[in-house]
């Protein structure tokens, strides 16, 4: 074992033991595979359980055990996603931007919306205007990003405990790239969102979670964060004002569970993301067990142009604000696009995605991922909007919109999603792992020709049971592709049974 | 407080109380798997789901991690409820079918056959049920992680790093003991013991106190045998400036919070006793040394404990904790014992300060109370065999000797403030106000330690033996008992270093007898042979006194040899008395009957000691008797007999001392 080289990573890391996942990454990196003498000695070196990093080791896809030349193995949603590439789609001519606003815009990160902040406003009057915005999280479950905030100030105000403003750009969906592009399009915006948190809530410290594999996003992050550290909009005493706050770059392995907040704190520690199980919200106990505003990249791109139209104007546009969606699947344009809250999903697979490929029709269009819930034709008249998709049987989520053409079943298309959710499932909580198992055996089977009209109920009454009983967000939403099948394609399944 | 409904009834719990236990207290019951009472919630089995309404709105959850923040209505046992419940439980048993914790939890909720056939099917008895006890008892009760999860989704398995044993564990069996399944067994017993199951079920009982009683007790697991520094001061037993005192304003430098948050590095396993869930001993990692050989080199300390902090500290008027370290360290890398160091520097100081040596004798060391760096040098001396370090080295005893003999020092003054008993140092509790823990120092086989009795709380603070005949009693029990860990090698902290929660409901709290129990059992289990505590007292009282004999062979053992320097007993000196005026006035007026108010302290002083040499005298008689001896401390030929060690070699022996 070459010492001076695993200590020369460790090294790297300030022997940070909270860095165990970059430090593994880094030997995957090197040896092609997680070596166990290594191992053993980050383990005794940084001090922490070998038992934590062999976990982490088998807990991430992006790690192997084993020595291997060959690629990972490829999963099934994969070869699935991978048309859809990494391209940006053009969005209407008259669509309003904010995410991709400053994509190719040399002026980007003069942080004025920033300097307003705090120059004439008290972190009160921020949360103010953000709640007026009405501006949803953008990634995960929609949750006022306002409440988030005033939840975190009040936390920090009673304890005065140090609070994190941390950034999810780890993205964990294959063949999306939307986190990338952000990153890469604009970082400086990011920045400056965190910065108008951590001003309104009190924080000190800031996080940027990335994906690991994606280097030029991260090269530019870390010169964006020393450009604004050079220009003293990050460090100590921010502007000469009684403000202090800076950021740091953590890379991640890249996993859809990081869609779960608390999994992704612990991921930020050096552990596999696994959800905490608690109902103390995490701007209360989060990062460190300390109070922290946890919000994915697109989230805090918003956040400088609510400061700089205000809170009212910003809720004018579309549905409150835009949502970068990506749109793959049977359809002519895939790739992400940045559309206002509120289109229809009409307009956004016919105008924008340009239709079913020819000689087809639509059958079906999965909103919000593989936990998404899956709308017939008839529905396409219900808008891209939080509120609406919940109430239609869905989520927004991550912003995946896949569309099926009628050459599909759609008890396939619930299987593939429910197999990924079983794959990407965290296997801490009963009805989250078994479930998903269960799901997919009875798909299976239906699909073979072995199923019964019985089988629905079935299938039902365990979406029920995860719904209401699941540890994460995750496994609570995973019935949604079945379920919505069962709805409206009804057919697909009864086409199988015999008899 | 916060007013609380479950099922309609009312309830008001402190804030951050689980719904779980909100509703045990009601003896409302929700079933749970993955859920320990020694462990924290986990959230994993989620059978625990009851249905709440908090703000005028419902949802569904799991009731072991919910912390009441909130006044909130709980229905344990709604139809939701239920049916959610039933599902989980049905996943669990269409998985693990045969194992008897997931049935009987079907049964009594209502789940018959599963509704489907669940591909990863495993029909084991014993199966992991991956609820993660296991695992979270080696981390949170064991403080290793040995055993982890591993994988992802449905892969997730318990497994050791690397899937294979790693050496790291000793087989506490902590992890068998939680586990709902039997899923982990333990099957390797090295020592091939007669009766595992009986040692490995108290070993468990005994790892769960720990767990969860620790904190509220001793803090053995933070701060180990050190916890005890700011009891001591407060009960006026910390030695202080060779035992002339038993508190000093500086003793809150050394206690067990400076070391705690100063000093001592946690979260490493116990360097004793792997797989001790007790982990009492404390280091302090990358401490840098000031003197000595490895000056300025940053080492590892293994401890400090009490004894150290008080013989290397307060005893000799040092209340810089880093010195305390830097002695501990320097006492264990030369082979020195840190009670008998400081115990002998504390005399030597206290005869330096009262001109009974002087810088000729110690080579210019100024040995003055306090003086740090000098209790240092005399230290590397007495390694290197120079200077007055030899002479240090070589015991109070000796030192005594040498300085009436040769340094015309007062005899009187020496013996009385030289604190070895047999030749050997004092350990460090101040005796004065216990006459019971002056025997206990004293009546022994082995010289001034408590390792026989540790008697001060249980007569002083306590006043549980207020009688002679009490006292006697806990003079033969306790050495007994104590001496009989030292017969089977098992170390005696999880006796009373941890005591059961309903332990002072028993009937003689002060012997702990659920513990003493176990410790038959753990004999029991390893040998096959029954053990109730008389025997155990019968197993040591042979040894006791073979051990008396033996000291008479070399000429010590009698009514003379338990002799009790009087320091130990009170004041030597008029500062001494006066510094405790009203206490001694007191005891002269109530116990010796005669009115203090017109004597001089000198004349108060030796009525005192008149007073209270003349009881242990009685103390003597009384135990000598109880243990069977003759009034002069020698076994009689009854006790030999009775006990079957009168064979010829002992009998001859005692046969040269009268009333035998």
């Amino acid at each position: 074992m070459d010492t001076a080289k695993i200590n020369k990573i460790i090294e790297s890391y300030n022997r940070d033991a909270d860095c165990a996942i970059e430090m593994l990454l880094d030997i995957q990196d090197e040896f092609k595979h997680l070596p166990e003498d290594v191992v053993r000695y980050i383990a005794d070196e940084i001090e922490v359980p070998l038992g934590q990093l062999y976990f982490v080791g088998t807990f991430y896809d992006v790690f192997t055990l084993e020595p291997s030349e060959d690629e990972l193995p490829q999963k099934p949603i994969e070869a699935f996603m991978k048309q859809q590439n990494d391209k940006r789609i053009p969005s209407k001519p008259d669509a309003p931007s904010i995410v991709f606003r400053n994509m190719g815009n040399a002026d980007a990160g003069e942080y004025k919306s920033f300097e307003k902040v705090l120059e004439t406003m008290s972190p009160d009057d921020v949360i103010s205007e953000v709640e007026k915005s009405g501006l949803l999280g953008r990634c995960g479950f929609g949750n006022p990003t306002a409440d988030k905030w005033k939840a975190c100030a009040k936390a920090v105000n009673d304890s005065s405990n140090p609070a994190y403003v941390i950034c999810n750009a780890d993205e964990g969906i294959p063949g999306a790239f939307a986190y990338k592009n952000i990153v890469e399009s604009d970082p400086h915006s990011i920045i400056e969102g965190m910065l108008i948190c951590a001003y309104a809530v009190g924080a000190k410290e800031g996080i940027i979670h990335i994906r690991n594999c994606y280097s030029q996003a991260i090269e530019q992050m870390a010169e964006a964060i020393e450009d604004a550290r050079a220009k003293k909009l990050l460090g100590e005493n921010i502007k000469g004002k009684d403000f202090s706050f800076d950021i740091k770059i953590r890379r991640g392995p890249g996993a859809y569970m990081n869609l779960d907040l608390s999994a992704m704190l612990e991921s930020l520690q050096g552990k596999p993301a696994i959800p905490t199980a608690s109902n103390v919200p995490l701007t209360e106990k989060g990062y460190k067990d300390m109070p922290t505003v946890l919000s994915c990249v697109e989230t805090w791109m918003n956040v400088p142009v609510i400061i700089e139209k205000g809170g009212d104007a910003f809720k004018k546009i579309g549905n409150s604000g835009t949502k970068v969606v990506s749109l793959v699947g049977d359809i002519v344009n895939s790739g992400f696009v940045e559309v206002p809250l509120g289109i229809t999903l009409r307009e956004l697979i016919f105008d924008i995605g340009g239709g079913i490929p020819e000689g087809r029709e639509f059958k079906a269009v999965q909103v919000g991922g593989p936990s998404g819930g899956c709308f017939p034709a008839d529905m396409l008249d219900t808008p891209l909007d939080y509120a609406e998709i919940e109430k239609a049987g869905s989520i927004i989520g991550p912003g995946l919109i896949r569309v099926y053409d009628n050459s599909r079943c759609m008890v396939e298309a619930a299987k593939d999603s429910i197999e990924f959710l079983k794959s990407e499932c965290f296997g801490k909580a009963a009805p989250d792992r078994e479930g998903s198992v269960i799901l997919f055996s009875i798909l299976e089977n239906i699909s073979q020709g072995n199923g019964k009209k019985e089988d629905l109920d079935t299938l039902k009454s365990i979406c029920e049971t995860m719904s209401a009983a699941s540890l994460s967000g995750l496994g609570k939403s995973a019935g949604n592709s079945i379920l919505s099948t069962i709805k409206h394609f009804e057919d697909d399944y009864t086409g199988y049974f015999k008899n | 407080m916060i007013e609380i409904t479950i099922n309609k009834r009312k309830i008001s719990v402190e804030e951050g109380t689980t719904i779980l236990a909100a509703a045990e207290s009601l003896g409302i019951k929700i079933p749970a798997l993955c859920n320990h009472n020694i462990l924290k919630p986990y959230g994993a089995c989620r059978m625990c789901v009851v249905e709440v309404h908090a703000n005028g709105e419902k949802e569904i959850t799991t009731s072991c991690n919910y912390e009441i923040h909130e006044p909130i209505a709980v229905f344990t046992d709604s139809e939701e409820a239920l049916n959610t419940r039933r599902g989980v439980i049905e996943m669990h048993l269409a998985r693990w079918p045969n194992v008897p914790a997931i049935k009987a939890l079907a049964k009594a909720n209502g789940v018959d056959k599963p509704r489907y056939e669940h591909p990863l099917k495993n029909e084991s008895k014993n199966a992991c049920v991956l609820c993660g006890r296991c695992v979270r008892v080696c981390s949170e009760g064991i403080w290793e992680d040995i055993i982890t999860f591993a994988g992802r989704g449905a892969e997730r398995k318990v497994s050791m790093p690397f899937d294979k044993f790693y050496e790291r564990c000793a087989g506490c069996g902590a992890c068998a003991w939680v586990c709902p399944t039997g899923a982990i067994q333990v099957t390797n017993e090295a020592n091939h013991p007669v009766r595992p199951k009986m040692i490995r079920n108290w070993g468990m009982k005994v790892t769960s106190q720990m767990i969860t009683l620790d904190d509220q007790q001793c803090r053995m697991r933070k701060i180990g045998t050190g916890n005890l520094v700011e009891i001591m001061d407060d009960y006026d037993l910390l030695p202080t400036l060779n035992y002339q005192y038993g508190s000093h304003e500086n003793a809150k430098k050394i206690n067990s919070w400076v070391w705690q948050n100063e000093y001592f590095t946690q979260g490493l396993p116990d360097g004793c006793w792997y797989g001790c869930s007790m982990s009492c001993a404390h280091a302090i990692e990358k401490f840098e040394l000031k003197t000595g050989p490895y000056k300025g080199r940053k080492v590892l300390v293994d401890g400090p404990e009490y004894e150290t902090i008080a013989a290397c500290g307060s005893n000799i008027g040092n209340f810089d904790p880093h010195y305390v370290a830097e002695l501990n360290f320097y006492c264990d890398t030369y082979g020195i014992d840190t009670i008998s160091f400081g115990t002998a520097l504390a005399f030597a100081m206290e005869c330096y300060e009262n001109g009974v040596i002087t810088k000729e004798h110690t080579g210019g060391l100024e040995l003055t109370f306090g003086n740090k760096e000098a209790a240092c040098e005399v230290l590397h001396q007495m390694s290197r065999g120079e200077g007055f370090g030899m002479i240090l080295g070589k015991g109070i005893r000796n030192m005594k000797k040498l300085f009436i003999e040769e340094y015309g020092a007062d005899l009187d003054f020496v013996e009385d403030i030289g604190m070895e008993n047999k030749g050997l140092e004092f350990s460090e509790y101040v005796t004065k106000e216990s006459l019971a823990q002056q025997g206990g120092y004293c009546m022994t086989n082995k010289g001034a330690q408590h390792d026989e009795a540790w008697l001060i709380f249980m007569d002083q603070v306590n006043n549980q033996i207020p009688t002679f005949e009490n006292k006697a009693d806990a003079l033969h029990y306790f050495p007994m008992f104590r001496t009989w860990f030292g017969l089977v090698g098992l170390c005696k902290l999880p006796w009373n270093d941890i005591s059961p929660a309903d332990n002072a409901q028993t009937d003689e709290p002060h012997k702990i007898p659920e513990h003493v129990e176990g410790y038959c059992k753990y004999f029991t289990g390893m040998t096959g042979i029954e053990l109730d505590s008389d025997k155990l007292i019968r197993m040591s009282e042979k040894v006791y006194n073979f051990q008396r004999v033996f000291n008479l062979r070399l000429g010590y053992g009698t009514r003379e040899h338990d002799r009790v320097p009087y320091r130990a007993m009170g004041p030597v000196t008029n500062t001494e008395y006066e510094s405790r005026q009203e206490r001694y006035d007191k005891q002269l007026k109530e116990k010796v009957g005669i009115d203090p108010e017109s004597m001089s302290t000198d004349e108060k002083r030796l009525k005192l000691r008149e007073y209270r040499e003349d009881q242990y005298r009685q103390l003597q008689d009384a135990v000598y008797k109880r243990r069977g001896w003759t009034s002069d401390g020698v076994p009689k030929l009854e006790t030999l007999k009775k006990l079957g060690i009168d064979f010829p070699e002992v009998v001859e022996v005692v046969k040269r001392y009268p009333d035998v």
